[in-house]
């Protein structure tokens, strides 16, 4: 394809269109251009890689918008981008292996770079932190106990309803360590507990005594999702 | 940065990258690397969260994408890592005699070269284009060649008694020229055309 009409093709925002071009065909793209001194070329793969980088990252709303969480987003999408030009930069001298993952998934690569950034940022400000109160009881909590409702947030992804879809998603982000990870185990369907040593549970991936532990950090996330998609509140 | 944790968001990645992303796939990832145990699960669901909102489009920040331009632009060009050619490896003996001739210069000069002794930036521009002609290289090449540490040349080593160990100060391109005695008239030819 010449590169003008690759230029071209650049500028098409729709994913449906037959002349998008994908992100991991513009690493490919980039990557050829080593060989060539277009420098205006170039930065139009450039700039529009850098978009898509902005695109794949969650943009931080809500309460916590001005917060520590969106100091760490902000700085999160400066070490993936420093990561990603140091790994451009070292492909051009002598091209190796790394840049392959953004060839393949990009915007899953990208995910995977934000993951362990924010894990460490949110790890280094908990230290400054006051521990929170230990959850660990048996006893279930009334608040939650009446809250709990059926909610099944794999088919609440699924929505059609693209704006209660992303407040869903900035929901899910917001809420704390260790109640999304409940989230998450949850939707893998891993068995929140089990007689058998061998099998993998929630309880024992998130390192707990007793399973209602587990029970009651799933509810209580619940609860608070629905919080804060204001679902429910009239019954109580 | 550590290695380890380079090493983890290796790990990180290859599970972002992997093509069946189900509940085995993070499971045979738990198994095998239960100290990221947290970040698995953070990046499972992140992923998940991602494919969710795929087809949405937000407006970029257009400022943010010009800084990276111009970050790209700063850690290309000073990157040391890049592999730089020795213009003087394919040179032969015969064929230095050759360049110094051309030059005008005696062999010490091309010498202060190949042995990296004189620093770079002292050196006119107009020499180091004709030098680099003359080595079949670029000006960038041998300009990058230069910038590495003074080292031996080779066949010094069989000269002395003692092992030879390479200059450790780089001189002026001047004091290179004074050294090997070059006439003042053309020494100072040479360096007229320096920025």
């Amino acid at each position: 394809m010449p590169r003008e009409k690759i230029v071209a093709a650049l500028k098409i925002r729709d994913r449906s269109s037959p002349h998008y071009l994908k992100s991991e065909c513009i690493v490919y793209l980039i990557r050829e251009t080593r060989a060539n001194n277009d420098e205006r070329y170039f930065d139009e793969l450039f700039r529009e890689l850098m978009r898509r980088i902005d695109a794949s990252l969650p943009r931080v709303v809500g309460e916590r918008a001005n917060g520590s969480e969106n100091v760490h987003a902000a700085a999160a999408r400066d070490h993936i981008t420093g990561k990603f030009i140091g790994n451009l930069v070292e492909d051009r001298s002598s091209p190796g292996s790394w840049l392959d993952y953004y060839e393949v998934m990009f915007a899953d690569a990208i995910a995977g770079l934000r993951t362990t950034y924010m894990y460490r940022a949110r790890r280094d400000s908990a230290r400054n932190e006051p521990i929170a109160a230990d959850d660990e009881t048996n006893e279930p909590s009334l608040a939650v106990e009446r809250a709990v409702g059926s909610f099944d947030i794999k088919k609440e992804l699924l929505s059609e309803d693209p704006i209660y879809r992303s407040r869903l998603i900035a929901a899910i982000r917001n809420l704390p360590d260790k109640h999304r990870r409940v989230i998450e185990l949850t939707m893998t369907e891993m068995p929140i507990d089990s007689s058998d040593d061998s099998v993998m549970t929630i309880r024992k991936m998130i390192g707990v005594k007793s399973e209602k532990t587990v029970r009651n950090r799933r509810d209580e996330a619940h609860r608070m999702l629905r919080e804060a998609l204001s679902i429910g509140d009239h019954n109580d | 940065m550590t290695d380890s944790h380079d090493a983890a968001e290796d790990i990180l990645l290859a599970f972002a990258v992997e093509p069946r992303r189900d509940s085995a796939t993070l499971e045979r990832y738990l198994k095998a690397y239960p100290d990221l145990a947290d970040q698995l699960i953070d990046l499972s669901l992140e992923l998940r969260l991602q494919h969710a909102t795929e087809e949405m489009t937000a407006p970029t920040d257009e400022a943010w994408v010009e800084a990276s331009l111009a970050a790209f632009r700063v850690a290309s060009s000073s990157q040391a890592s890049e592999p730089v050619v020795d213009p003087f490896a394919s040179i032969k003996p015969v064929e230095l005699v050759a360049i110094r001739q051309s030059l005008g210069v005696p062999s010490g000069v091309i010498r202060g070269f190949s042995s990296r002794l004189v620093d770079i930036v002292s050196v006119p521009g107009s020499f180091i284009d004709a030098l680099a002609q003359e080595l079949r290289t670029t000006a960038d090449n041998l300009r990058r060649f230069m910038a590495g540490p003074p080292r031996l040349e080779l066949g010094v080593r069989y000269k002395a008694d003692k092992a030879p160990a390479a200059e450790q100060e780089k001189i002026s391109f001047e004091d290179l020229l004074k050294q090997n005695k070059v006439p003042d008239e053309q020494l100072q030819r040479l360096l007229a055309s320096r920025d």
